[in-house]
């Protein structure tokens, strides 16, 4: 009893500095902003707090800043040219190269799993009161593409999955609410197993070399997130 | 109409083929772009050529680009995502390590009166920064975003991908644990 007090007056106590780090940003409403401002005049402990506020953030601001390289555009120049003459450079692909063959085999993985989920939901068939979370940690596990699959085969079976699983992917998240205030690391443990062999071949992968790797991205995370309350459920 | 943004007209140019509109994007965006990257990577150099990759995915994007919202915001996605591949990077923890911690402390003492007022103003300094450097990423990224760039908790959502209420926590969180260690050093 004691102890659901304590919890709720700290809630309580958060959701106060909360807003009064919204104010100070100026990102409540009128009415809010408006309120909260009285409570800051008449307490001086919630002034003293937006002035701490306001103190961090100019010692952020005084941050001294590198100053851009002189020659950064000319070099950024070369790098586009050296793009368009398709010469695919160690440095073009040297951070995501690695990173983009997990992102892509998960995508893959998740997809797939996305897909499954989402027909597991429409036939009815799940267990509980919800059935996203039910059934997800069986379905995303035998969705995953089997380790050691040949490489040659990789990009085919991700082009047949992607095409399956992306008109259902909205319908799969809709399903499991919550899923999208939750934000996963990752693959990294994905990324560090794959061999020089399948990292060649995600070099090929033009596709996620640039703004498609944001929203694969963004769907992985999504997944990842639905493969993380799964293994909770 | 919804009005578009200076800077996605001049992409808009870029893609009608003003290549010079892209040198002023450039111009106008590598500076705030590499100070928070600096502080994101914690590495100048690592920093400026993830400027440099940011900038190269905006040219090859190009022809696909479409104003849906503030360039700034799409430049600064890209660059939390290069971000973030750099940051998972094994061999890159380790490194981002080097930034001068001191010179913020040296910028703000410079203002103080006293000798006694100068040194600790600069310690203050360099706590802060300290405590930046271990909050989550993403508080990080998100507290950086909003307090120094100036983006709206919108513009930094769509940044960071997440919803608004989550910037407003992450915001809130990173700066009452800086406002923490502040308080402790002034008592």
């Amino acid at each position: 009893m004691q102890r659901d007090h304590d919890e709720r007056r700290r809630d309580a106590q958060t959701e106060l500095d909360e807003a009064l780090s919204a104010l100070h940003d100026a990102e409540l409403s009128e009415e809010q902003a408006a309120a909260l401002r009285a409570r800051v005049d008449a307490e001086p402990a919630l002034a003293r707090r937006l002035d701490r506020f306001d103190a961090v953030d100019r010692r952020l601001r005084a941050h001294a800043a590198p100053e851009v390289s002189g020659d950064l555009f000319a070099r950024l120049q070369r790098r586009i040219e050296k793009d368009r003459s398709g010469s695919h450079g160690s440095a073009r692909l040297r951070t995501p190269a690695r990173r983009l063959l997990g992102a892509r085999l998960g995508l893959a993985g998740g997809l797939a799993a996305a897909a499954a989920l989402t027909l597991y939901l429409a036939l009815g068939s799940g267990p509980g009161n919800d059935p996203a979370r039910e059934a997800m940690p069986g379905l995303v596990k035998s969705a995953i593409a089997p380790e050691g699959s040949p490489p040659s085969s990789a990009e085919t079976v991700v082009a047949e999955r992607e095409a399956v699983a992306r008109p259902l992917l909205p319908e799969a998240v809709a399903s499991a609410p919550g899923i999208a205030a939750l934000r996963v690391p990752a693959l990294d443990a994905e990324w560090a197993a794959a061999s020089d062999e399948e990292v060649a071949i995600a070099m090929q992968y033009q596709v996620l070399a640039d703004l498609e790797l944001i929203r694969d991205l963004e769907i992985l995370e999504l997944l990842a997130a639905l493969e993380e309350v799964g293994s909770r459920g | 109409m919804r009005e578009i943004d200076p800077d996605a007209q001049l992409m808009l140019a870029f893609q009608a083929g003003d290549v010079s509109a892209f040198e002023k994007l450039f111009e106008r965006w590598a500076q705030p772009l590499l100070r928070y990257l600096e502080r994101i990577v914690r590495d100048a150099a690592t920093a400026e050529e993830l400027v440099q990759e940011a900038f190269l995915r905006v040219h090859r994007a190009r022809a696909r680009y479409v104003p849906e919202a503030k360039f700034s915001t799409w430049l600064y996605r890209i660059a939390t995502n290069l971000a973030f591949n750099e940051l998972r990077r094994p061999r890159s923890r380790s490194h981002h390590a080097s930034i001068d911690d001191e010179t913020t402390g040296i910028q703000l003492a410079a203002r103080e009166s006293s000798p006694e007022a100068r040194a600790h103003a600069r310690l203050l300094g360099e706590e802060v920064e300290r405590e930046m450097a271990e909050l989550p990423e993403r508080q990080r990224m998100a507290l950086w975003l909003s307090a120094v760039e100036g983006l709206s908790y919108a513009e930094v959502a769509e940044a960071l991908e997440t919803s608004e209420k989550s910037v407003k926590s992450l915001v809130h969180r990173g700066r009452a644990r800086l406002a923490e260690r502040l308080q402790d050093l002034e008592v």
